[in-house]
């Protein structure tokens, strides 16, 4: 008798306590402001040095708006969009965070982004640049800056190898190969003259070369598959010249950042990368990195450069704080002294007032990244307008192909056909 | 003699006959051990529907539309299940992947469990050490720490190949070519043989001494004990690891998405199931699509555990039975 009504008592309390641990989890997570602050969930992703940027310049905006807190939410590369997605499904996203120009749409379409118009000045901006944040004439977000897709090329290993710095205006593709096959050799194995990238803005710029557009206006694959093959056979090529390391080392390579990359590390005289990257490698590798232009066959129709606005500053559409997340963008784009201390790690700023302002000021790989751009101002193509739903897959699979061809598995027919049906299946859903 | 014949009666208590007395005390005390039994159930049952049941539910009923994680979704029946085997070559490639990791590394994890356990159980002095080394790689194999060690340690510059080098032997990138990147996640999975170890080691204490000392009496050797005594009396342990562990390396995740970087290079050689799941839910922003597969991935694991239980007719020895 007594042990049954033992056995009740435990039964109530245990039900009590799941009970209230139940109710503390259902509680968990709720606002903590109260004390008539907006807090504003701020999320990007990027390498140390953007972090410790972005996190200055969020410091300056709380100093200049104290009844504004800003949480910084950062991760790397490889799981920002995962996390993103997951914040969004979930109803939980940041109320500002940045995307690029390969998601920006997704998340447009879909209705998880704010329309700016308003909340955000927006007279100071690049037009031309604006069009790439809008999707049927609603700004759903704000270019922060431009990149250009480059060739960094590390002149201690130039000097190293005994290799002059290549003419970028007259250089071909073959020339680039041929100087880096030499590095490799005359290092002796201790440098590589480049490392593959299967970026898709180097195919871009390699299409446009050829006459041809990557995304084709209804939103499929504009390439022909034999530009592709090419491609893809020229990448064969930089592995069998011993320009680039071996097929597995390729693939290690290209499964880390730029911090890791040859060209940062001093253990390669090539990469490509964008022109904002040029901070990251000049710090990474301590030498001299110069801005070169991307090699071009006798035959091209163009240089294939595009100045790619490749990272917006968004506002979630499920934000309730969206004025004080305007706010914070505006600053972010308008505001001379954040300007100073973003400089171009978010790409050039194209706020040309902004940008008199601070240009004297820039770091010295800024400087050069505004005189490269400047010099090709003449060559450049159209900016990129939106992508396409599915653009966000490209890279991966551009690689996946990549790998297939550089270990043998496919021939780069093989793999550009079977690229393009891959694609164009998940295109413009 | 028992106590209750010498102990005096209490004074006005009923006369009831010894064996129906006996009989009730026994079931008092098994609804009291039942109830005392689902107390100790009651977390788990708590966190099954506040936590789990919801969820479960909800992707079966996604699995049957298009949600795209952000914005609406409409119901499309079976689309989801017919496309997976119909126009979904990296399903094909993901599910080969999985049975290829599955099938080898779990044999080898428990052949590597069970050895090690025999061995320990030989006495050796300090066995809670051993046991507590031998265990961590089952707490720790899982964790992303281990997976970015594993990417060192078989990379191109990697530990593996300075060891090959003392031999002269020019290592490769292990990890980063197609033909051998499963196999270092194989390698990873067999290494955290900790946890069936420690199973077998427990269960080999409850073999009965006497049976071997028997058994060497009538003059069978260490090899035929092993497989007349050791085996059969294990299996029914050997069949639960085997049970727990094929759900385990079905359901792997981490180490492969760490060590591949997240997308399965090189070329889709390390795309284990899970990870084409997790590539289409957050990648290609098709969640019901993953929902399907998911779904497709407990059938598998269902269908195979129900086959084992089958077979287990024939080489499961229960001595109690």
């Amino acid at each position: 008798m007594n042990g049954r009504k033992n056995g009740a008592t435990k039964l109530c309390s245990a039900l009590l306590l799941a009970g209230a641990l139940t109710f503390t989890a259902a509680c968990g997570g709720g606002d903590s402001g109260g004390d008539g602050t907006t807090t504003l969930r701020v999320a990007w992703w990027g390498n140390d040095t953007r972090q410790a940027i972005t996190e200055e310049v969020l410091n300056l905006f709380m100093e200049k708006n104290e009844d504004i807190k800003v949480e910084m939410e950062y991760s790397d590369w490889d799981n920002y969009y995962d996390r993103l997605t997951t914040q969004m499904a979930s109803g939980d996203a940041p109320d500002v965070f940045a995307t690029e120009i390969r998601r920006m749409g997704e998340f447009g379409t879909r209705n998880a982004l704010a329309d700016l118009d308003g909340l955000v000045d927006m007279s100071g901006l690049d037009e031309q640049l604006l069009l790439s944040g809008q999707l049927e004439g609603t700004q759903y977000a704000i270019p922060t800056g431009v990149n250009a897709f480059i060739i960094a090329a590390n002149k201690t290993v130039l000097d190293e190898a005994g290799i002059a710095l290549p003419d970028d205006t007259t250089w071909t593709w073959d020339d680039y190969k041929e100087f880096s096959a030499e590095v490799t050799a005359a290092t002796d194995g201790g440098s590589y003259g480049t490392q593959l990238s299967f970026n898709d803005a180097y195919l871009n710029i390699y299409a446009q070369q050829h006459g041809e557009k990557f995304y084709s206006d209804d939103g499929k694959i504009g390439m022909s598959e034999e530009v592709i093959a090419d491609w893809y056979s020229f990448q064969q090529e930089l592995i069998d010249s011993g320009a680039s390391p071996d097929a597995s080392r390729s693939a290690e390579l290209g499964s880390t950042g730029v911090e890791a990359s040859l060209v940062a590390t001093n253990k390669g005289a090539f990469g490509m990368w964008w022109s904002n990257q040029l901070n990251a490698i000049t710090t990474g590798s301590g030498s001299e990195i110069v801005l070169l232009r991307m090699p071009k066959d006798a035959d091209a129709v163009s240089g294939g450069h595009f100045l790619q606005p490749n990272m917006f500053w968004s506002v979630a559409a499920s934000s309730g704080k969206k004025d004080a997340a305007g706010q914070l963008v505006d600053f972010l784009v308008n505001d001379a002294e954040a300007a100073a201390i973003i400089g171009s790690d978010r790409g050039l700023p194209r706020n040309e007032a902004v940008l008199e302002q601070i240009r004297a000021d820039l770091p010295e790989t800024d400087q050069a990244s505004l005189e490269f751009i400047g010099a090709l101002a003449d060559e450049l193509n159209d900016p990129p307008k939106a992508n396409p739903n599915g653009a966000g897959e490209m890279p991966a699979m551009l690689e996946r192909y990549g790998q297939e061809v550089v270990f043998g598995r496919m021939s780069p027919q093989e793999a550009a056909s079977g690229f393009i049906n891959e694609a164009n299946s998940v295109l413009s859903k | 003699m028992t106590d209750t014949q010498v102990r005096p009666r209490p004074p006005g208590a009923t006369t009831r006959p010894p064996v129906a007395d006996h009989k009730g005390a026994l079931r008092k005390r098994r609804r009291k051990e039942s109830l005392t039994a689902y107390l100790f159930l009651l977390p788990w049952f708590v966190g099954l529907i506040a936590i789990t049941a919801g969820p479960l539910l909800t992707s079966l009923y996604l699995s049957f539309t298009d949600y795209s994680l952000i914005g609406d979704s409409n119901w499309v029946g079976f689309d989801n299940y017919i496309r997976m085997f119909q126009d979904d070559p990296r399903f094909i490639k993901a599910l080969t992947n999985t049975a290829i990791y599955v099938f080898v590394s779990v044999p080898l994890q428990l052949a590597f469990a069970l050895a090690l356990a025999m061995v320990l159980d030989r006495g050796v002095s300090g066995l809670p050490i051993y046991r507590s080394v031998y265990y961590l790689p089952s707490l720790l194999g899982s964790s992303v720490a281990i997976a970015i060690l594993w990417r060192q340690i078989f990379g191109a510059d990697g530990l593996v190949n300075e060891f090959l080098g003392i031999f002269g032997i020019e290592g490769m990138g292990w990890v980063s070519h197609p033909d051998t990147a499963l196999g270092t996640l194989i390698i990873l999975n067999v290494w955290t043989f900790g946890s069936p170890m420690v199973i077998f080691l427990a269960g080999l204490r409850q073999i009965p001494t006497s049976y071997y000392e028997a058994a060497s009496l009538d003059g069978a050797g260490k090899t035929r004990q092993f497989f007349s005594i050791t085996l059969p009396l294990l299996s029914p342990i050997i069949f639960f690891n085997l049970i727990l562990q094929l759900i385990n390396a079905f359901q792997s995740f981490t180490q492969a998405f760490v060590i591949s970087g997240g997308n399965g290079s090189p070329a889709d050689s390390t795309l284990l199931y899970t990870m084409h799941v997790y590539q289409k839910g957050f990648n290609s922003f098709e969640m019901g699509y993953a929902s399907a597969m998911a779904w497709v991935l407990v059938l598998i694991i269902a269908a195979l555990t129900g086959v084992n239980f089958l077979m287990s007719k024939y080489w499961v020895f229960y001595s109690d039975k």
